[in-house]
């Protein structure tokens, strides 16, 4: 069902192209700013290392929040209640785990200079096998993320403007716009435009709650409404649903932090102290945004009652809908809260689409297929990979095949499997190279096979399964291979070093 | 001169505030379906699972001003 925005139209137009050109002015700054930015690899994916404290904080809230948590949570809240409430603390999360591996990442990427994740996992292990194998998942989990964000571009823009944009004009002017001004500025771009981004996408929420607040009765009213209709809403959850929550909160809280993208930020952090105070706000904002959206959906069950599951995937729509028509102000609030929604799946995409670019260049190209090229054609081959995997993406998005979908559906359970090498390896000199290989490949098959038989024993997410088996693989294996003393040597080199 | 080095992932301390707060977090010791009372039309559980995830924040506030120091960024003037 589309929802046809009374707000729709030449105002929506307007707003996109506004945004679009002050993203594409970002990454002119950008470039001017920093001459050199195509000339190194670390000036062009990781902003010289020298993001500060704001800039890597609004970069880091862009790769966890995206446009999805605007217009796809209040529909879940909707349908669940306060079972969803768990959207608050599974951000939380996040950081929690990062904590539990950024501060000595972070010592090891100033130390060695490393660039990507896949960099980190061939410096710890020093196999060809493994580094490529990482890379693999990496990219491909990277691939299927970037093309569910162009997926979400076509819809927001074309319901944004009414359907006075195809779907097709949408996705295609803003990847042309995210693609220019990533190629002018990398991450510098990146990051600016995630601030301007991430600030639009706060101010819309912010004013959807204040309305529905206003406008669409509060909490109480849809209490009221629960305590009639539905009160397993309101109720604590229990079973399925409590094990659902600790999945939930698992899943999200190691998959988020070790997303590529989001565990590369770290490397671009200007110093630790930098670093620590964009954590320290990041334990924060789950209130503000998963929070505040949350909050949303509740309202929508007394103002919408009674929608089927496919009318309520609109709910944001139809509440912004009926704010818009209120009066001039919540008109051109909801027209830049939908402008917003876009800017954070862009903030997203660019976001993905950069780390992908950097495996290519720094991990595939520049260190098996010429070691000796120039940094600066590195990343040439690293943005022209990159493009060419857009197009293949966009073509996907639009002729969706009809047998083998699901392949496109894995992200989450793919790049989990890595986290057993990057974490584990931090701490672990024993953490034996041929167990970590056969634990991530075995993880990777068992949750990929999970996930398309549709099995789920215990209710337990596939990719929690296979990060189960990865680990014990990993685990046991280590425990019984012997470890050589050039070996120990080596690897206390790379992880002793505060010894 | 060398400074303190210190990681929280080092410190039994932080460990069990994390396991702690983790507990807290998932709604496991609720009466099933339970909801009343209610306050401001917030269902008492979702109040103390939303105070427990400040909790956490406030623990991770605490855990990265005062648990995590290393020398990387002297590393770099050298």
């Amino acid at each position: 069902m589309e929802v046809e925005l009374a707000f729709s139209g030449w105002s929506g137009i307007l707003v996109l192209m506004l945004y679009g050109g002050l993203m594409l002015a970002v990454g002119v700054y950008a470039f001017l700013r920093n001459r050199g930015v195509r000339e190194s690899l670390d000036e062009y994916y990781l902003g010289g290392r020298g993001l500060g404290a704001m800039v890597l904080f609004f970069t880091f809230f862009a790769t966890q929040y995206s446009g999805n948590t605007v217009v796809g949570y209040p529909p879940t809240a909707y349908r669940l209640g306060y079972q969803y409430l768990v959207s608050v603390p599974f951000f939380i999360m996040i950081i929690m785990v990062y904590l539990l591996f950024a501060p000595r990442l972070y010592a090891l990427g100033r130390r060695f200079n490393l660039l990507t994740p896949v960099d980190w996992i061939d410096l710890r292990f020093r196999s060809k096998k493994v580094t490529i194998l990482a890379a693999i998942l990496m990219l491909y989990g990277l691939g299927n993320y970037l093309l569910e964000q162009f997926v979400a571009i076509g819809q927001g823009v074309s319901g944004l403007t009414g359907g006075t944009i195809p779907y097709q004009v949408g996705v295609v002017f803003f990847i042309v716009i995210m693609v220019a001004y990533s190629w002018l500025g990398g991450m510098r771009s990146v990051a600016y435009t995630d601030t301007i981004q991430g600030i639009a996408l706060l101010f819309g929420v912010f004013t959807l709650l204040i309305g529905s607040l206003i406008y669409l009765g509060g909490l109480p009213t849809a209490a009221e409404t629960m305590i009639a209709e539905a009160p397993q809403k309101l109720g604590a959850p229990t079973g399925g649903s409590l094990t659902t929550w600790f999945c939930l909160l698992v899943l999200v809280g190691i998959g988020a932090a070790i997303y590529p993208h989001a565990f590369q930020r770290i490397f671009a952090a200007r110093s630790e102290r930098t670093l620590k105070r964009s954590f320290i706000r990041m334990a924060y904002m789950p209130f503000l945004t998963a929070g505040v959206v949350f909050m949303v959906g509740i309202i929508g069950i007394s103002a919408f009652p009674d929608l089927t599951t496919a009318e309520s995937e609109q709910l944001v729509g139809m509440m912004a809908n009926a704010l818009a028509n209120q009066n001039a102000f919540f008109y051109w609030a909801m027209v830049l809260l939908f402008g917003g929604v876009i800017a954070a799946i862009v903030s997203t995409a660019d976001s993905v689409l950069l780390t992908f670019s950097s495996i290519i260049s720094n991990d595939l190209y520049g260190r098996y297929i010429a070691p000796n090229a120039e940094e600066s054609r590195k990343i040439l081959v690293g943005k022209l990979v990159g493009v060419a995997a857009v197009i293949v993406l966009v073509l996907i998005a639009w002729y969706p095949p009809g047998t083998l979908y699901q392949i496109f559906v894995l992200k989450f359970e793919v790049l989990i499997q890595t986290a057993p090498a990057l974490i584990l390896g931090l701490y672990w000199s024993r953490l034996n190279t041929q167990a970590v290989f056969i634990g991530m490949l075995a993880g990777t098959v068992l949750a990929a096979a999970f996930t398309f038989a549709g099995f789920r024993p215990l209710g337990v997410y596939s990719g929690l399964w296979g990060l189960l088996l990865n680990l014990v693989i990993c685990v046991g294996g280590s425990l019984m291979s012997q470890m050589t003393e050039t070996h120990r040597q080596r690897t206390l080199e790379v992880i002793g070093w505060q010894r | 001169m060398k400074k303190r080095i210190s990681e929280p992932v080092k410190k039994p301390l932080v460990w069990i505030g994390f396991v702690i707060l983790f507990a807290l977090i998932n709604p496991w010791y609720f009466p099933a379906g339970s909801w009343s009372p209610l306050f401001f039309g917030i269902p008492y559980w979702a109040l103390i699972i939303l105070i427990a995830s400040l909790a956490l924040s406030i623990f991770i506030t605490w855990v990265v001003m005062t648990q995590w120091e290393t020398d990387a960024d002297d590393d770099e003037e050298l």
